[in-house]
């Protein structure tokens, strides 16, 4: 079972790399997962000074990224 | 683990098309890449469409990201290249008639991230931070601190802080969570709503 004390290892780099596929899975299935790594973003930024602006930031950019696919032959600093 | 791993595992599983991986660093790096992009336009309906036309690049994009530079790093070039493209393309575009233009920008600077409930918001996570990390057991407190502020592996906070590896690991999450709980009355309401 994947904890919240893991997601703050993954969230330092600092999981084993027999337990990354685990830990990013548990985001997908467990929103108690998400909504951890989001509020560590939180205190992070907030301690760097980085302002948290509305709540349906990350939900827009979600929407528009469901559309795109990764492109091998694409180099975003070649455009 | 060196700056130069920062992020590289899940970019490597990203990579793979593992989308979850993705979503996590966006939601790590957004807010900072906002910061940096406000740097080259002004209002917050233009800092938020940069910021998403990046993170749209940087997906397309993922196989050419080969790990000679940090993953941010790298999402920060293809931002101000991006930003840069956009001043180009407003310094060159025909302008509208004055009427028009100053309507205009009274619709962009009423963006979402302006409003005064994003403010107070904004304003009050970092008051409620600040004085949670304050309220920290010490050791808790300098585990968080060498970590977030100082971007110290936990192998180097453990040779500062003369304890083990897994002594940091849990100082550091313990330190997290119980910032989070002085968060929760302000993040509840939206619960469900941010991710």
């Amino acid at each position: 079972m994947v904890t919240t004390e893991a997601i703050s290892e993954l969230f330092d780099n600092e999981i084993e790399p027999n337990r990354l596929l685990a830990v990013v899975g548990s985001v997908e299935h467990d929103p108690s997962m998400r909504e951890r790594w989001t509020v560590f973003t939180m205190i992070s930024d907030a301690m760097a000074g980085v302002p948290w602006p509305d709540d349906g930031y990350s939900l827009r950019l979600f929407e528009r990224l469901r559309g795109v696919e990764i492109d091998p032959d694409y180099n975003p600093l070649k455009v | 683990m060196p700056e130069d791993m920062q992020d590289i595992a899940l970019v490597r599983l990203a990579q793979g098309g593992d989308r979850r991986a993705f979503e996590l660093l966006v939601v790590r790096h957004q807010r900072r890449l906002a910061r940096f992009v406000s740097r080259y336009v002004r209002t917050p309906q233009e800092v938020e469409d940069l910021v998403q036309e990046a993170f749209l690049k940087v997906y397309r994009g993922l196989h050419s990201f080969r790990g000679e530079s940090t993953f941010s790093t790298w999402l920060h070039r293809i931002a101000g290249h991006t930003a840069q493209n956009y001043l180009d393309y407003m310094r060159l575009r025909p302008r509208a008639p004055a009427g028009d233009a100053e309507n205009e920008s009274v619709t962009e600077m009423s963006g979402v991230e302006n409003s005064p409930e994003n403010i107070l918001m904004s304003k009050q996570i970092a008051e409620t931070v600040s004085r949670a990390i304050d309220r920290l057991p010490a050791v808790e407190r300098e585990a968080l601190v060498l970590r977030e502020l100082e971007g110290l592996s936990y192998e180097q906070i453990a040779q500062r802080m003369q304890c083990p590896n897994t002594t940091v690991r849990t100082r550091v999450f313990r330190a997290r969570e119980r910032v989070a709980q002085e968060l929760e009355p302000l993040l509840q309401p939206t619960r469900g709503k941010r991710w």
